[in-house]
């Protein structure tokens, strides 16, 4: 065989092979990328439940807190803030922007949370009504539902991030624009833990 | 045919595949080498003369075999490669998305509901479902390579045109694919048709690169390569698609029987049939990545094509009539199910069949097949029929709804599984909270406090079904999550000391099959053929269950029974005492059963259900373990029901 020949099929079989590698490489990345997608749907399945608890606890709160309209328009503000800006980021929840949305708006939203929660230490009898305990009993669960899934989002989004920046993986992120994900970290430091509901 | 013979047969329908895709390599070989020869004589030929010699170049041959294998196998063996690491990876290249376990969504939890009962029903960990969010029309397909990576997808079309049973029908379908390997069939059809498309892809590469050099003295001989390359290789194309398309059509005749066997209403399934005719949409899948999987589709998710060859599916009307002889060929209007209605229907259901109270914390428990020929037993696997999916559903029913919600969202289902571990005795239980408490979340453990007194409530065969449907929750852990549950699971099995078969089974069956999730499983190619290479093993095992369910004396005698199974064959196996059992290490053993080829199964499971129903009555912790063998096996089993 000549080394024409020879010379020939080795060139073939590095470009097969050459092209298959960054196929790997990107078949990778996507994957990575679909892990944090989905772990996203789980925390957007526990947001929504949270925005449809907050406006039965702001109902059954204006019966018993007449003179704190105040307070309570702003959590139904910051709730429909929070339920929009979730909706951006659930449409992609690769793009940073809308990642970095949602964390401000909820963080909004747990700062008015806990300024209501203070005031409700003021009314005993709002205390102790059965449906306050309830939902309040239920936002509990939620957050500590969000607090995991966040957990999730973060260490795949964390998975994702590390795999698009080594080399070689970064030529392939470049091409075909994997772009960084952001993590949905709360900055409040209230956030941190679940807001403060025992009552 | 039985769950193993269907096995058996998919892996020779491979090999038979196999044979077809090694003669269309063979014929694309001789064709390229015929066409690379023609090309370099006739320019050579300018010269003048023509010496039919020359069609003989052995080197010309040499480099035409090397590089096509070269091209063909890397191209199957990546593409089968990457179809291996799982049937999520499937569900996402079709832009499916997860439904996640706790969805609020009507038609979603629907569905979930349906899938839940039926995985139950036929004794496979509950698949994770994926959505098409996109496609309007009425399809689904299950991938993945074994029960245990199986997944189901769906399209939106179906949720909401299709009514429960309708949904039914199509999700028994595509768990009969499932159940009868036709993955594992469909993983090398798509692999080799990969491998041949490269064939095409490459000519076309070369085409488009020659065009576009100006250099055109040169590249009158590269344009011919690359024509020929694309024309062969989308020849081979065509037959592979032929191929595929024969075995497909086949499947999906008997998918559709499986699928009425299973819930015994051919209804529902040609309700679904007669809705694809009767919508605009069909069964069309818009996504341009269809056309690789399309043989996995429920119903044809193709453009209607030209040929009735090249269908992966048999005519719409022909499988309705199968199912519904009185079927007239047209079809009804379809309006989409209205929420309103979908739901009381579900109360009709509900209220037709009360919930019978299954009767509490009997030990010995009936089969449906008894003890009369215990050979029987393997006929069951693979084939719920529609009494273990209403009993799967009854089961489903009587747990607690604070349980039901808890196994359904990623953060509640560890508190599930970590109340199953909590033991009877007090004192251990103390302690094994106490650990909890310092090493779990906090909010977990308060998780695990609240369901606690649910979970107390729960019958004991009630059990291993909710291991299984927490499962779809559990693997949206994050690695760093699983690690520290896993951990926390371990610690909690070994504070007493001693492990516990159940506990082992917890223990062994969740991290096994979450590990999977994030490593893909290095499944050896090693397949155990001869009883003869794992007599230790399978030894082991018998004793073992020998002498869970029986006395000393009758231990031996339930062994031996078992044990002239296999004996038949000529081998014999070694019985070992109460006490050799307990150096045995489990894991070990039912690792390497798991390599034991279909047919030896099925011998190890017969004789493992000789011997437990050796005296006549099976125990709960028979029972369990039993169950244990048959998740090590990958062999799905139908749950117990009482009578």
């Amino acid at each position: 065989m000549g080394t024409g020949m020879v010379v020939l099929l080795i060139f073939l079989a590095v470009i097969v092979f050459g092209i298959l590698f960054f196929v790997a490489i990107y078949n990778k990345l996507i994957q990575l990328k679909n892990r944090f997608k989905n772990a996203f749907a789980q925390i957007d399945v526990q947001l929504k439940r949270r925005y449809d608890l907050i406006p039965n606890l702001v109902e059954t709160a204006k019966g018993y807190m007449k003179h704190e309209r105040e307070v309570l328009e702003a959590v139904i503000k910051a709730r429909n803030q929070a339920s929009s800006a979730m909706e951006k980021a659930s449409a992609d929840p690769g793009n940073s922007e809308a990642i970095q949305g949602l964390v401000g708006a909820e963080s909004a939203l747990t700062g008015t949370l806990g300024r209501l929660f203070a005031l409700v230490e003021a009314y005993p009898d709002l205390k102790a009504n059965q449906n306050m305990m309830q939902l309040s009993e239920e936002l509990t669960a939620t957050e500590n539902k969000v607090s995991f899934a966040r957990q999730a989002f973060n260490d795949a989004v964390m998975a994702y991030n590390t795999a698009r920046e080594i080399f070689p993986n970064n030529i392939v992120a470049n091409m075909f624009a994997f772009k960084e994900a952001q993590l949905f970290e709360v900055k409040v430091e209230a956030e941190k833990e679940a807001p403060q509901v025992s009552f | 045919m039985d769950f193993f013979a269907s096995q058996d047969a998919a892996r020779r329908k491979t090999s038979l595949l196999v044979l077809y895709f090694g003669l269309a390599v063979f014929f694309i070989i001789i064709a390229i080498y015929l066409a690379l020869t023609f090309i370099l004589l006739s320019q050579q030929s300018r010269t003048g003369q023509f010496d039919p010699s020359r069609f003989w170049n052995p080197d010309l041959l040499v480099a035409v075999v090397s590089g096509t294998l070269i091209v063909v196998l890397s191209g199957s063996l990546y593409k089968i490669a990457v179809l291996r690491s799982g049937g999520a990876r499937v569900a996402e290249m079709l832009g499916g998305k997860l439904i996640p376990a706790g969805s609020r969504d009507f038609f979603e939890k629907r569905l979930l509901n349906i899938v839940e009962e039926m995985a139950i029903a036929s004794g496979v960990p509950v698949p994770p479902v994926y959505l098409m969010e996109k496609e309007k029309g009425i399809n689904a397909f299950a991938a993945g390579f074994t029960p245990d990576d199986a997944v189901i997808g769906i399209t939106r079309g179906a949720l909401e045109t299709l009514n429960r049973e309708e949904l039914q029908g199509v999700v028994a379908h595509e768990f009969s694919h499932i159940l009868n390997g036709d993955m594992w069939l469909d993983l090398k059809l798509v692999g080799f048709l990969h491998g041949l498309l490269l064939i095409a892809l490459i000519g076309r590469s070369i085409l488009r690169g020659s065009s576009r050099s100006r250099d055109s003295k040169n590249s009158g001989g590269a344009v011919l390569f690359g024509l020929v390359l694309l024309i062969l290789g989308y020849i081979g194309v065509l037959f592979g698609k032929l191929i595929k398309s024969g075995v497909a059509r086949q499947r999906e005749y008997l998918a559709d029987a499986s699928a009425v066997q299973f819930t015994r209403n051919p209804q529902g399934l040609a309700g679904a049939l007669k809705k694809i005719g009767g919508l605009a949409s069909g069964s069309l899948i818009e996504n341009n990545k269809a056309e690789e999987i399309s043989h996995m589709f429920f119903s044809n998710g193709l453009k209607a094509s030209w040929l009735g060859v090249f269908s992966t599916h048999p005519p719409l009307v022909e499988r309705i009539i199968r199912l519904d002889p009185a079927f007239n060929g047209i079809f009804p209007k379809v309006i989409p199910e209205q929420v309103s209605a979908a739901k009381a229907e579900r109360t009709e259901v509900k209220e037709k069949q009360p919930a019978e109270k299954i009767p509490k914390g009997a030990a010995v428990i009936a089969l449906t097949l008894l003890a009369a020929d215990p050979k029987n037993i393997t006929r069951e696997i693979g084939t719920p029929v529609r009494e273990h999916i209403e009993s799967a559903r009854r089961m489903l029913d009587s747990l607690p709804q604070q349980v039901r919600e808890a196994a359904s969202d990623p953060f509640g289902a560890r508190a599930v599984i970590y109340c199953l571990l909590l033991d009877k005795d007090s004192d251990v239980r103390g302690r094994q909270k106490e650990h909890l408490r310092s090493s779990a979340d906090k909010s977990v453990f308060e998780a695990t406090e609240k369901i606690l007194p649910y979970m107390l409530t729960l019958e004991e065969e009630s059990r291993l079904p909710l291991m299984d449907l927490a499962m779809p929750s559990l693997r949206s852990m994050s690695l760093e999550q699983f690690r520290r549950f896993e951990d926390n699971i371990d610690s909690m099995v070994r504070i007493d000391e001693r492990i516990s078969l159940f506990e082992f089974i917890l223990k062994h069956v969740v991290v096994r099959r979450l590990e999977r999730n994030f490593v893909t499983p290095q499944r050896s190619f090693t397949v155990v053929d001869s009883v003869r290479e794992a007599v230790q093993e399978i030894s082991c095992i018998l004793s073992l269950l020998a002498n869970i369910g029986h006395d000393d004396d009758r231990a031996v005698q339930a062994f031996a029974g078992a044990a002239a199974i296999f004996e038949q064959e000529g081998v014999k196996l070694q019985y070992l005492t109460k006490k050799e059992c307990k150096g045995i290490k489990l894991e070990d053993i039912l690792d390497r059963l798991a390599e034991l080829s279909p047919k030896v199964t099925q011998a190890l499971i017969t004789a493992a259900f000789q011997c437990l129903v050796h005296d006549n009555r099976i125990t709960m912790k028979e029972a369990e373990f039993f169950r244990l063998l048959v998740y090590a096996l990958d062999t799905p089993l139908p749950p117990w029901i009482k009578i």
